[in-house]
């Protein structure tokens, strides 16, 4: 039953109120696993986007991530970057 | 609320006004017709009183469709009996012979069995499998919106956007074949996008992974008109889920099924740009993936060894191909309702 209420006051559903455990773990992995089909190109075709052109798109050595900053190839762009420094950089 | 008073109307040519309640002119007529809102002394109906009024009314869509859809089907129909080239110049009416000359082009019997091929494979997977999707989010859970949403993230995106993305996944060195090999699934790299059968099938695949969001939606709207009712009792009775879906959840969304089986089946055989950007120009291996578009493109619109005329047959039988799978599924869903 919904009894925990939040700050204004309004019934808040409990996840047991959404069905059973195990149920709702199988409903939430099948619908990652949908996304991971339906996004996950699309996302690599972004991640794809901020590699910069030493960087291998296709073969062995291709990574999912970019390993260098996207806004690296210029100094005076490179300084402007505010890309975090610990995400691998060159 | 129209006026009910009429203003004189000076009639062009006439060298005076004329005035409510002489004899009426031809413009006042016109005006009187056009009127928003009942005449005087008449019922509401009295705004149709011109037999040629709708007509007035509907003429810039039918000047549109005569243009755009009449014009260019008889247009086609007219070629199909000729020689024309692509680029113009003198054609020849050449009879039926463009017809008996797709009966022994093996070219078009290939294209026809690809088309019906795609239909067949792409139909029962769009029927299905966005079903499956709508009922999966259907349920209110935290965080329900963003898969919806994220799931029709590909229909927004450009099909030669998306065709091009999966040409890089799919390659020889691609990331699809890259992971299967690091994680020792294959030694060497499946050739998805040189040999025609699996051309074929990653075509079949790419349109109905582009097409699963927006069927989707369709079916989430149906599923609304399914009573929970049944499903609870169902459950009560000792139903599981599976069984639910199959009893309760496809019967209630059956015309929505017709639909989307309608809608994908004609959408089948006009494909075009997943072949075209998988199978690259020449439509797979030695053109082994061309669809009846596909062909029609290659036969009819080459500028230099086109024949406007024999595309234009193909044309044709295509529509007639989409004619009878229309007729077909209006049948079916005639038989369904009664």
């Amino acid at each position: 039953m919904t009894t925990a209420v939040d700050k204004r006051g309004r019934l808040m559903p409990r996840w047991r109120d959404y069905g059973r455990p195990r149920e709702l773990v199988v409903r939430y992995l099948l619908l990652l696993f949908v996304l991971a089909i339906t996004v996950g190109p699309l996302l690599w075709q972004l991640l794809a986007s901020l590699k910069s052109t030493s960087e291998d798109v296709f073969g062995a050595n291709a990574s999912l991530l970019p390993h260098t900053r996207p806004c690296a190839p210029t100094r005076r762009s490179s300084s402007r970057c505010r890309w975090p420094r610990t995400s691998g950089t060159v | 609320v129209a006026t009910q008073t009429v203003k004189p109307v000076s009639v062009p040519g006439a060298g005076a006004t004329s005035v409510p309640g002489t004899a009426p002119s031809r413009l006042r007529r016109l005006a009187r017709a056009v009127r928003p809102g009942p005449a005087p002394g008449a019922n509401g109906a009295a705004l149709y009183r011109r037999w040629w009024l709708p007509w007035l009314w509907t003429a810039p869509a039918l000047v549109c469709a005569a243009v755009f859809g009449v014009f260019p089907f008889l247009n086609t129909l007219l070629l199909s009996f000729t020689n024309a080239k692509p680029l113009g110049g003198a054609a020849n009416f050449v009879g039926l012979s463009n017809y008996t000359r797709m009966l022994d082009d093996s070219d078009f019997w290939l294209a026809t069995r690809n088309s019906l091929l795609y239909a067949l494979i792409v139909v029962p997977l769009m029927v299905l499998l966005p079903l499956m999707l709508a009922v999966l989010v259907e349920k209110k859970l935290p965080g329900i919106g963003f898969f919806r949403s994220a799931f029709y993230t590909p229909v927004l995106a450009s099909s030669v956007v998306v065709g091009l993305s999966w040409q890089w996944l799919l390659a020889d060195d691609g990331l699809i074949n890259t992971w299967l090999q690091k994680a020792h699934l294959i030694r060497s790299a499946i050739p998805f996008l040189s040999d025609s059968w699996l051309i074929l099938f990653c075509a079949m695949g790419l349109t109905v992974w582009k097409g699963l969001g927006w069927y989707m939606v369709f079916y989430l709207a149906a599923l609304g008109n399914v009573p929970n009712e049944l499903h609870e009792a169902a459950a009560m009775d000792g139903a599981g889920a599976i069984r639910r879906f199959w009893h309760i959840t496809v019967p209630g969304v059956r015309q929505a099924m017709m639909l989307v089986g309608t809608l994908t089946g004609i959408g089948s055989l006009r494909v075009f740009t997943e072949i075209f950007m998988l199978g690259s120009y020449t439509g797979g291996p030695g053109g082994a993936d061309r669809t009846l578009p596909f062909y029609i493109r290659d036969v009819g619109l080459d500028p230099m060894t086109g024949n406007a005329g024999y595309g234009s047959a193909v044309s044709v039988a295509l529509f007639l191909l989409t004619l009878g799978l229309t007729l077909l599924a209006q049948r079916l869903t005639k038989e369904d309702e009664s």
